[in-house]
């Protein structure tokens, strides 16, 4: 798993690259929550593009920070969901959590990252 | 229908082994010619019981968690199975959304993916004993179905 992450005024940007299963789920929560210790940053935006595969455990990862950066009363983006993932967040009701965008600069504007 | 072809592979309750499980079956599977949408359902169906079995069925400690696929003319049937503590309440774990393991950030999602993205699911266990999944899928169009 390849994970790079960048600060943008109050909204952390996390590309993820590989797959995201219970393997690497600690691995990237171990990432996004260190720089969560930056109690300025409110807001995360995953780019999920370069995920080739994804099982249950991403929606445990993505729900844990959402449940951090919920309590900051900031919000939690997701960009370039592929089918497959698509499914999974369907199934999983996340969909009434998260907020989903085509491109990462939509995420940002939302977020106020510009 | 009669079984065209079948494999075992039994290998340690590691994490590490989860991908290492879902290249194999996908490996496996490709002999049939399916779908690469097939192909995703099946990896992430034996990714969800492959993880059950780690860290439910052995808790994190280690033992073996063992893998079997059947090649039908027209479907795949997998098993996964442990040896471990094995699951109290089969209807409870399968619900959606339950977890017992909520400190762990899991979601609860792992037999409803399985459910959703194969065509049968059945699940076999016993405290202490351990679990088995089995799951199959049809190959809508199975390269094995023209030859035949």
């Amino acid at each position: 798993m390849e994970i790079k992450g960048r600060k943008k005024k109050n909204t952390l940007m996390v590309s993820l690259k590989g797959e995201l299963d219970h393997h690497t789920a600690n691995q990237v929560r171990q990432y996004i929550d260190g720089i969560l210790e930056d109690p300025t940053i409110k807001n995360i935006v995953m780019d999920i593009q370069g995920l080739n595969f994804m099982d249950s455990s991403g929606i445990g990862v993505i729900l844990g920070r959402y449940k951090i950066i919920s309590k900051r009363g900031g919000k939690l983006g997701v960009v370039n969901i592929n089918a497959h993932i698509d499914r999974i967040f369907q199934m999983s009701g996340i969909y009434k959590l998260i907020k989903v965008y085509d491109q990462l600069d939509q995420a940002l504007n939302d977020m106020g990252g510009y | 229908m009669e079984k065209i072809n079948e494999m075992h592979i039994k290998f340690l309750s590691k994490s590490s082994n989860e991908s290492f499980a879902r290249v194999i079956i996908a490996a496996f599977a490709s002999q049939m010619d399916p779908t690469l949408e097939e192909i995703t359902d099946i990896k992430t169906a034996v990714s969800e019981a492959v993880t059950n079995a780690i860290i439910h069925g052995y808790e994190d400690g280690i033992g073996y968690v063992e893998m079997s696929a059947y090649i039908y003319p027209d479907k795949l049937v997998v098993e996964v199975s442990d040896k471990g503590k094995g699951i109290e309440d089969i209807e409870k774990a399968c619900q959606p959304l339950y977890t017992s393991k909520p400190e762990l950030e899991r979601s609860g999602m792992g037999f409803t993916v399985m459910e959703t993205f194969m065509d049968q699911l059945e699940v076999i266990s016993g405290i202490n004993q351990g679990t088995k999944v089995k799951m199959t899928k049809y190959i809508k169009n199975p390269r094995g179905k023209t030859e035949l």
